[in-house]
């Protein structure tokens, strides 16, 4: 992506050049150039987040996430905000070599509790049918991606919610779990990174 | 022997949505369409500043939001007495553009596309209706069409994406408002919306046009399925000048075949078998009155039944097209076996349009038009100059903003006092579309369409949602509600 790409640069180089008639030229190779720029990286370890920020800790995953964005990582690794549709850029993680997915994780152990669960193991529990595309949930995109040749491996970070009352900010018991939550996420980033240079 | 069949909610549409029909000898002989949820949009707006009107409405609905965001600028503009600049119309149309097509591919591929493909058996692919006959494709082809499913959703993206360089944000976009639209355009602008907009363009033409084509050659009973009312309203949209006199899809009617102007002032809203007072029956949007009976014994549902000239009419891409009646693509030409350099019109579907392939057919083509237009009205855009003018909120006024919206006619009309919303009111596509019985007991558009259909498997009624979907209807804007003096009201959901 040419970096200077932005704001009035490019209209006067546009404008100047629009009077020796060659603005047309420029103007097709920058949208070529920004075309060909797009294809995805298939190198990337994503880390995405997702979940219900309304919920108090039911959007965990999201709040890890903004809390990564104050260490330093590589390029190669991309962080997402993910939400609560994760069918709708489900296209984006198929192009990861890793995917690292934080959520609530209801596992029956004491609130704050971390587990790490490969997306095979998932268990497809009897989930309700879903009545719009609002209810499809993690596990069932999990399986859609699963269906696709060379889907990339996933891991998910689970951490046991203490409250799922309506709210903005996490409970207290997560908030305090906060910084061994992302001692573990940067670990396994750590370690998709290293496999990746194996 | 009658058999009543309920499908509540009706799924995979927009909103929330109830039909019922009867069933004799298998086949529907009588059809009830009812809207089960209402908001209060209207009573929101009273008493707020006019220019958060077109704000405030888009949350009408999250999947075109910007059709009532511009409907209501329109308004607003009408009320304010202010035109918007070349600029700001332009990036009006992109804007909606973009959402266009964005809507058209989540209404076909992620709504639609599941009652004619068998995907794996995961959600959201299940639960479906099963039956003999149902799922046509051979397996091959479902799987390719899941993977095409899958890619639309990359797509949407895109057009999100594209849409929000000149909205700011989407869903829910703060680029347009009243006197024109609030971005700038810049070169880099232009550029980063052109690659995406081909993008798009290259999708509709190579995937959408020939998925829907390839579904219809595997159903082709369905044109002959769903007629309706077959007479038409479009507001038309995408205005091409600055006068509002030239547009993208023209403004019309269609009555008994007949090709009239729109007379606004022949709308009125019955609601006889509405949870309305039926004192408020037959008024016009200007001057509506909305007062709920939850209880009233006739009425079966929250949407109004609106009439031109006492007769419903459907709207959306049908409608559209058959008042348009633009050339078609060669993949039409493909399907219907006609050679690549004839043209080929809508109307010459004659009556197979009227159906729920027509419709679909219709909306796929209509979106290619919308794509490729975008592409000239981006050369139109003067760089670096004003999208917007100044605006004062007028004391008192009155407005009315029209434009056809992805679902059909929608129209705002606002009453200003005090430079405050004193009154708001919307007739929105889906209202015409899936609304009751009028006060003489002529049937909506949506149940006519239904009225008739052989119905295979009354536990797996396939054909009266196929029918429904056809539609894209839009509850989440189709119910709303003025209350004019802003009484405190409780209801229940029924």
């Amino acid at each position: 992506m040419i970096p200077w790409l932005g704001g009035i640069a490019p209209d006067l180089l546009f404008r100047s050049l629009e009077e020796k008639g060659l603005h047309r030229q420029l103007f097709f190779f920058l949208v070529w150039h920004m075309a060909q720029n797009q294809k995805p990286e298939k190198k990337k370890v994503i880390v995405c987040g997702i979940g219900n920020v309304l919920l108090q800790d039911e959007g965990v995953g999201v709040h890890v996430v903004r809390e990564l964005k104050n260490f330093p990582l590589p390029p190669s690794v991309e962080l997402i905000e993910g939400g609560t549709m994760l069918l709708d850029f489900l296209f984006q993680l198929q192009e990861a070599r890793q995917v690292i997915l934080i959520d609530a994780v209801k596992a029956g152990e004491p609130p704050g509790s971390i587990c790490l669960v490969d997306s095979e193991q998932l268990i497809e529990t009897e989930t309700n049918h879903p009545l719009s595309l609002h209810q499809v949930d993690a596990v069932q995109v999990l399986k859609i991606m699963a269906l696709e040749k060379d889907p990339p491996p996933c891991l998910i970070v689970g951490i046991e919610p203490a409250s799922l009352e309506w709210g903005l900010e996490l409970s207290e018991i997560i908030k305090e779990r906060m910084p061994e939550i992302l001692q573990v996420v940067r670990d396994q980033i750590r370690k998709a990174l290293s496999t990746e240079n194996a | 022997m009658a058999r009543k069949i309920v499908v509540d909610p009706v799924t995979r549409i927009e909103g929330h949505l109830k039909i019922e029909v009867e069933v004799d000898g298998g086949k529907v002989v009588d059809a009830r369409t009812t809207g089960t949820l209402w908001r209060g949009w209207e009573l929101i707006l009273q008493g707020r500043d006019p220019r958060d009107a077109s704000q405030i409405a888009q949350r009408i609905c999250g999947v075109c939001p910007i059709a009532h965001g511009l409907a209501s600028s329109r308004c607003l503009d009408d009320a304010f007495g202010v035109k918007p600049p070349t600029n700001g119309r332009v990036i009006r149309n992109l804007i909606f553009g973009s959402n266009w097509i964005q809507s058209h591919l989540l209404h076909f591929f992620h709504l639609t596309a599941l009652d004619y493909v068998k995907g794996p058996d995961v959600a959201p692919f299940v639960p479906r209706y099963e039956g003999r006959d149902f799922y046509r494709l051979d397996q091959a082809t479902n799987a390719e069409a899941v993977r095409r499913y899958l890619k639309a959703l990359e797509m949407r993206n895109k057009a999100h994406q594209m849409l929000a360089i000149f909205g700011g944000h989407m869903p829910h976009t703060s680029g347009i408002v009243v006197g024109g639209a609030t971005e700038i355009p810049t070169a880099d602008k232009v550029v980063n919306f052109l690659w995406r907009l081909r993008e798009l363009q290259a999708f509709i033409d190579d995937v959408y046009l020939p998925t829907v084509y390839l579904v219809a050659s595997a159903y082709k009973d369905y044109f002959s399925i769903g007629a309706g009312c077959k007479n038409f309203l479009s507001y038309g949209v995408f205005d091409l000048d600055e006068e509002g006199s030239q547009k993208l899809f023209p403004a019309g009617v269609c009555i008994d075949g007949n090709l009239l102007p729109v007379d606004t002032a022949k709308i009125a809203e019955d609601v006889k078998y509405s949870w309305y007072k039926d004192e408020t029956s037959g008024l016009h949007p200007s001057n509506g009155a909305t007062v709920p009976d939850a209880r009233k014994a006739d009425g079966y549902t929250w949407l109004k039944a609106p009439r031109y000239e006492g007769k419903p009419l459907e709207v959306g891409p049908l409608a559209r097209a058959w008042i348009a009646n633009p050339v078609l693509s060669k993949h039409a030409n493909a399907f219907l076996g006609v050679s690549p350099d004839k043209e080929v019109r809508f109307r010459d579907l004659g009556e197979s349009a009227f159906s729920v392939l027509g419709r679909h057919a219709a909306r796929a083509e209509e979106l290619r038009i919308v794509a490729q237009a975008m592409e000239k009205w981006l050369s139109e855009l003067k760089l670096g100059e004003r999208s917007s003018v100044t605006v004062q909120v007028p004391e008192e006024a009155k407005g009315m903003g029209l434009t056809d919206a992805p679902r059909g006619s929608l129209g705002h009309w606002i009453s200003i006092k005090g430079k405050k919303i004193a009154n708001y009111q919307a007739v929105v596509p889906t209202t015409w579309n899936a609304g009751p019985r009028d006060d003489q007991g002529k049937l909506g558009p949506i149940e006519q369409a239904l009225m008739g259909t052989q119905v295979s498997d009354p536990d797996n009624p396939i054909e009266l949602v196929r029918i429904v979907r056809a539609f894209d209807p839009c509850i989440a804007c189709a119910v709303h509600l003025i209350h004019r003096r802003g009484r405190e009201q409780t209801f229940r959901i029924l």
